[in-house]
């Protein structure tokens, strides 16, 4: 498995840095923070598909670096392991995702911002909708690799290294991703 | 297809990214969570493990000194508060370093009589027995009730005595209670403590049975003094030479239970039984009197 290194991630390479994170250091979370917030919260965002589920997820995996950090290998890359336990740690929070969404679809009373082409933009959000109701019928696994390969943009091997397993299971795993999609996307056109 | 899945995905990306977040929230919350930790920590670090070694020690001196038992049987005592005559408990037996609880309230100060008071007793002739065992039933009574609770204080023990000091060379299958003849009639010099705790509380049960339960004061009277044989200084040493006096009476042996129950009242044993023992002594020298009249 190749090891992929961010730029971000060269203070992590640093020894020292390790040490003062597993002690909880109040400066060097909020380092981390800074430096990998982008590529978490779009990570939490794609994946669960709800805003304050996502913020949620990203302050919890934040909250817990300190107790998990000792399983970074240092040389590795710290943005993936951190999007690794973002991966893991959003079971819950998937499901309560869907759950809110579920209930705010049923009541579909949210206001929509104004916006300069109100038509399109309402348009995508029904399709965003509609691809986030399909992610939440997904196992938890194909789901994640869906989001890391087709929505956040990231190639197998990315997504193997995050995820800390082989490419041919990420492969397959997006493989029937795709194809369960695609059913879904062909049932709602049938409709 | 590929177009509509590439559409959804493309919404789906716009619609979801980063921006949506409240990223600074997301930090102060961050931030605030680890500084709320810190300020927890001094807690875990030394006051719980303190309030843990403190609680801990205390819980370990509380049973060090109380008993479980010994607090039920307080408790019951204190229930009994208005009997007339207590029974001090617990008392250190002479005989040995254990305290033995005393359990049960004192009986009532006088024993029932059988026979009608102007019924004279012979004084040439043997005294009259089942009068003066009648007289005795109301402290035998609680002195049964006493000694059940004293001898299955440790039904375990009793049990472990039963298979140990008794069916060495008997299947251990047949958890039977050892008969006489199978009782030893001194411990044996190889046993420990525990070993001779045990076959004391065993003799005693076998005794007890034959007392309380079979109600045979004869061969009762022979357990006793098996026991007392074999155990003069025992743990329940004071209890059988109460209920060794108590089937003396039983059998009609009233000058050697009168010998008996002085050496218990005098407080040679120490106080435990000495009342019941002055206040069998008492209604025994009543009817006496009253048969000299």
């Amino acid at each position: 498995m190749s090891t992929l290194i961010w730029p971000q991630d060269a203070l992590a390479c640093e020894p020292h840095f390790l040490s003062r994170l597993r002690s909880g250091d109040l400066d060097a979370i909020a380092e981390v923070y800074d430096r990998h917030q982008e590529a978490l919260c779009s990570f939490a965002s794609r994946l669960l598909g709800e805003r304050q589920a996502a913020e949620d997820l990203v302050h919890d995996v934040f909250v817990v670096l300190p107790e998990v950090v000792h399983r970074f290998e240092p040389g590795t890359s710290l943005r993936a392991f951190l999007l690794g336990v973002t991966a893991n740690r959003a079971r819950h929070y998937v499901r309560a995702a869907a759950r809110r969404r579920r209930m705010t679809e049923r009541f579909a009373h949210e206001p929509t911002p104004r916006v300069a082409d109100p038509e399109q933009h309402a348009h995508r959000k029904v399709l965003a909708r509609q691809l986030a109701n399909i992610l939440d019928k997904l196992p938890h696994d194909q789901r994640v690799a869906f989001v890391l390969c087709d929505i956040d943009g990231n190639d197998s091997s990315e997504a193997a290294e995050i995820l800390r397993i082989p490419q041919a299971t990420v492969r397959t795993r997006l493989f029937y991703a795709r194809q369960k999609v695609r059913a879904h996307l062909d049932r709602e056109k049938m409709r | 297809m590929k177009d509509e899945l590439s559409r959804v995905v493309q919404a789906f990306r716009e619609e979801n990214t980063a921006s949506a977040l409240d990223r600074a929230a997301i930090r102060r919350r961050v931030l605030s969570a680890y500084q709320r930790k810190a300020k927890r920590r001094p807690l875990f670090t030394w006051f719980l493990p303190a309030a843990v070694l403190l609680l801990g020690s205390a819980a370990l001196a509380a049973h060090g000194t109380t008993r479980p038992g010994l607090a039920r049987v307080r408790a019951w005592l204190d229930r009994g508060v208005s009997s007339s005559v207590r029974a001090k408990a617990p008392v250190r037996d002479q005989g040995s370093a254990r305290t033995v609880p005393a359990i049960g309230p004192a009986p009532t100060a006088h024993a029932p009589s059988a026979s009608p008071p102007g019924e004279p007793l012979r004084s040439d002739g043997p005294p009259p027995v089942v009068a003066i065992a009648d007289a005795t039933s109301a402290i035998a009574a609680t002195s049964n009730r006493s000694q059940r609770s004293a001898v299955f204080l440790r039904p375990r023990a009793l049990a472990f005595a039963s298979r140990g000091a008794a069916g060495r060379n008997a299947s251990p299958a047949s958890p039977r209670e050892p008969d006489e003849a199978e009782q030893p009639a001194s411990p044996p010099p190889a046993l420990d403590r525990k070993s001779e705790q045990d076959a004391d509380l065993l003799l005693y049960r076998v005794a007890h049975r034959r007392h309380f339960q079979d109600r045979d004061p004869e061969r009762a009277l022979a357990a006793w003094d098996k026991y007392l044989a074999a155990f003069p200084k025992g743990r329940l040493a004071v209890e059988a030479r109460f209920n060794r006096a108590l089937c003396l009476i039983k059998v009609g042996r009233i000058a050697q239970a009168e010998a008996s129950l002085q050496e218990i009242a005098s407080g040679i044993f120490g106080t435990y039984r000495s009342a019941r023992a002055a206040e069998l002594l008492d209604v025994i020298q009543r009817r006496r009197a009253s048969a000299a009249k």
